[in-house]
């Protein structure tokens, strides 16, 4: 029936949501081709009667539920979804006039899970220490999906704005409520997406803009729950450890870089933070930018091993966790290629082959190895491309036809606009 | 820092090695078949993605004269045998070790995993999706899941193999060479690692030679040997990878319940067995062409323990010995005051002044481990009677009980 469903999860936000939710009406996607569905997730500052009073061109339904996580609020929102597409937008996202359609028109030309981009707008930014490092760091991150041949990982993935179809979302199992409880959901789902072949994408122009103010005590909350949610995502796909930060365990020795010889331990995990906090706060006062990043840096760390050894029920756990981590597949049947001898059909012989890794010689030099890594997209010629522009300007191989496959042109090369 | 793992064959075509970005050295085992030769260390550039095949040949230019000479000329001898993997609670590296397992070339071979009183049910359910013979041992002790596994085998051979280990294709080819004898009563065979990811596994592989006694076959033959070399059984072989005549272990009353993990002695069964053979006038076998790749612990604290472990259990096995009377107790007590213990104090003292390389926390865990030996001794030996009354079990194991 209707197009798009907005899934939009919030707990005690009243006033950010109301005004959010009042934003999506200046969509230029049609009222009638999208509805919006608020879990209200464990609310009292009576988040839905305010909504409810709200008058809409759109449809609203707003759902309660006690208190049980995003995820959970999230998988209840897709089941009760009529729409064929479904958006996922955080409770503090501003959306953008186009967003809705953006995302439409980019899952019509090829269905992928789509990450949009969000970030707060530059006269908003505060420019407090902390502030202007996570907004460099979420740039930086969509600067670097937005190149040309970014090979989608789990990590590109986040729930504050992507889409994704109804009925593969529902096939993949939908969110983890456990995790949900924590951080890393977002990882999670998108390993599982990945694990069935799908792939991910990357849309610039579903623009939403982000109204969270960072603060120190926000990012290391966060820290805590990465730390439990990782390890629960670790649990449920070893193979994908090395992918996540808690890899620095596997070297056997985890420690809190404070100086080389400070051993983990959970006391040190717990109490690091607190005596280093108001230290850290006057380091922002006064602007003192490399104590702030080094205590933060701390601070943050600490955080996040508390976290872990929480969920690992302490070091024994911790232990017994990375033993079993299986390293990087072993090397078996590699699929090897030369360039210099097949120009013609290298495109169409990447994608159609498939293969576990692949490996490209230049005559009997190797050039570059790539390997279908557990939480990665499966080899595309676009990451192919990226990895040897050097090699295929000196044999001229620069001017092949992408494939059909591909959709127009490559999914990661961002729209001009 | 890290260690890229390969085995090169020299009789097939030399083939890039990929998947190299990020190692600094590749130790390459150069083998001529089945036949190890030598364990070469090649250095690499992190950033590339492959050891060009070419930039290899260089370094095997040295072998290529031997690759004809393998073991093509001998008759082919390949009885059935029984392959014993015990465990308790790793399902992850059981997973391993039984894949590798499944492609093991022998003709006539069977598996059994002696689940040692693990608590959770996954041992069963990984042993299930096999195919393989499972078996519960609820007596807690490595020993005893042996002793069970060679009860239940039903070849004359008997195997064993670590279940954090994995074995090569030709693994029960190379044992079975080293029963071509008739005289042989046990066979010993390559241990090498399977990773060499993190500082802790290349320090353990530092200390002495790692697991690995070498790349020439040899025989161990008892009448040649002095009763004193028959104390240091660990110059034999380990436990990882070792395989016995089912009728020597039945003579000799089988392991040692009271010794090895899972006891409070921490080890030594393997080294006790091997001892009894010998000392009984049989004949041991070592053969590196039965190759196992047997992953280190990764975590720092749990080579400490480790090395406090290898004192401790080679402590109560040098009792055991003192207490049996094989050998000559004044050999004894001279090999564990001038060998072991200036190996146990002088590594430490070296290391003071700054000539050793392994770290101190290692070298004192393992001087504290033999320190506890006595202690452990009185321990295990009364643990394992208690272990008998609990489970009723008739005296089988071998080993004087201490009272």
């Amino acid at each position: 029936m209707f197009d798009v469903s907005v899934i939009v999860p919030t707990h005690n936000r009243a006033d950010m949501v109301c005004r959010n939710i009042a934003a999506l009406a200046r969509q230029t996607m049609p009222a009638s081709r999208f509805e919006v569905i608020v879990v209200a997730d464990g609310c009292e500052d009576q988040t839905a009667a305010r909504l409810q009073s709200l008058d809409l061109s759109f449809r609203l339904r707003v759902v309660e539920q006690t208190q049980a996580g995003a995820s959970k609020a999230r998988n209840a929102g897709a089941d009760l979804a009529e729409g064929t597409l479904l958006v996922f937008l955080d409770d503090d996202m501003y959306a953008d006039a186009g967003l809705l359609e953006a995302h439409w028109q980019t899952q019509q030309a090829r269905p992928t899970l789509l990450v949009g981009f969000f970030s707060t707008p530059v006269e908003h930014r505060s420019e407090e220490l902390f502030a202007a490092s996570a907004n460099a760091w979420w740039d930086n991150r969509f600067r670097r999906l937005g190149q040309a041949g970014h090979r989608h990982t789990f990590r590109d993935v986040c729930t504050g704005n992507m889409s994704v179809s109804r009925s593969s979302f529902l096939e993949t199992g939908g969110f983890d409520e456990e995790i949900g409880r924590w951080a890393g959901e977002d990882y999670e789902f998108a390993i599982r997406w990945l694990k069935r072949g799908e792939r991910i994408g990357y849309c610039p122009t579903a623009r939403s803009y982000h109204q969270d103010q960072p603060s120190v005590d926000k990012a290391l909350k966060r820290a805590y729950d990465e730390g439990r949610g990782h390890v629960l995502i670790a649990r449920r796909h070893p193979e994908c450890f090395m992918a996540l930060p808690l890899r620095i365990a596997l070297d056997g020795q985890p420690w809190i870089r404070i100086k080389r010889w400070v051993k983990l331990s959970r006391r040190r995990a717990n109490t690091i933070p607190k005596l280093v906090h108001p230290a850290i706060h006057l380091a922002i006062t006064f602007r003192f930018r490399w104590l702030y990043s080094r205590l933060f840096g701390i601070s943050r760390s600490a955080r996040l091993w508390a976290g872990v050894l929480d969920e690992t029920d302490g070091l024994g756990g911790l232990r017994e966790m990375i033993q079993d981590i299986p390293y990087e597949p072993s090397v078996q049947d590699v699929e090897e290629i030369d360039i210099s001898q097949l120009p013609l059909d290298l495109a169409k012989r990447v994608t159609e082959l498939q293969p576990g890794s692949l490996a490209l010689l230049a005559g009997t030099e190797p050039i570059a190895w790539i390997q279908n890594t557990p939480g990665s997209e499966p080899i595309a010629w676009s990451h192919v491309v990226r990895k040897l522009e050097y090699w295929l300007d000196a044999h001229g191989l620069r001017e092949l036809p992408l494939p059909e496959e591909n959709g127009r042109g490559s999914q990661t090369e961002p729209d001009n606009q | 820092m890290k260690t890229y793992l390969a085995n090169v064959d020299i009789k097939q075509p030399i083939a890039n090695q990929w998947g190299t970005q990020g190692y600094t050295t590749a130790r390459l085992l150069v083998r001529s078949g089945s036949r190890p030769l030598d364990e070469i260390h090649v250095p690499l550039k992190a950033s590339k993605p492959a050891l060009a095949a070419k930039e290899l040949k260089p370094w095997l230019e040295g072998y290529l004269p031997i690759r004809t000479r393998a073991y093509k000329a001998e008759r082919v001898y390949l009885p059935s045998i029984s392959v014993i993997v015990c465990t308790r609670d790793r399902p992850k590296s059981l997973r391993g070790c039984l894949e590798s397992l499944s492609l093991v070339r022998h003709p006539e071979m069977e598996v059994i995993v002696v689940d040692n009183a693990s608590e959770t049910d996954e041992t069963r359910k990984v042993v299930a999706q096999t195919g393989f013979r499972y078996v519960r041992e609820n007596r807690p002790g490595l020993d005893w899941a042996r002793n069970r596994g060679w009860c239940e085998a039903r070849h004359p051979l008997v195997a064993y193999i670590d279940d954090d280990a994995s074995a090569d294709e030709c693994w029960l080819e190379g044992l079975c060479r080293g029963f071509r004898d008739p005289e042989i009563a046990a066979t010993t065979g390559l241990v090498l690692p399977a990773e060499l990811e993190t500082k802790a596994q290349h320090l353990f592989e530092s200390y002495g030679s790692g697991m690995s006694k070498g790349m020439s076959a040899r025989q161990f033959r008892s009448d040649e040997m002095a009763s004193v070399e028959f104390i240091r059984s660990q110059d034999v072989g380990v436990g990882t990878n070792m395989a016995f005549r089912r009728s020597v272990l039945q003579n000799l009353g089988g392991f040692d319940t009271a010794l090895d993990v899972g006891t409070p002695s921490g080890g030594g069964g393997d080294l006790d067995m091997l001892h009894r053979v010998l000392a009984s006038g049989g004949n041991i076998a070592y053969e590196p062409s039965a190759l196992v790749r047997h992953r280190h612990r990764r975590d720092m604290d749990g080579l400490v323990r480790q090395m406090r472990n290898n004192g401790r259990s080679y402590g109560v096995y040098l009792m055991k010995l003192w207490r049996n009377g094989d050998v000559s107790k004044a050999a004894l007590l001279r090999f564990t005051l001038w060998t072991w213990g200036r190996w146990l104090v002088g590594r430490p003292v070296k290391k003071l002044f700054g000539r050793h390389r392994l770290p101190m926390n290692m070298l004192i865990a393992e001087l504290r481990g033999a320190l506890s030996a006595p202690g452990a001794y009185r321990q295990t030996y009364k643990n394992d009677l208690r272990i008998r009354r609990e489970f009723d079990a008739p005296a089988m194991g071998g080993g004087t009980a201490d009272e």
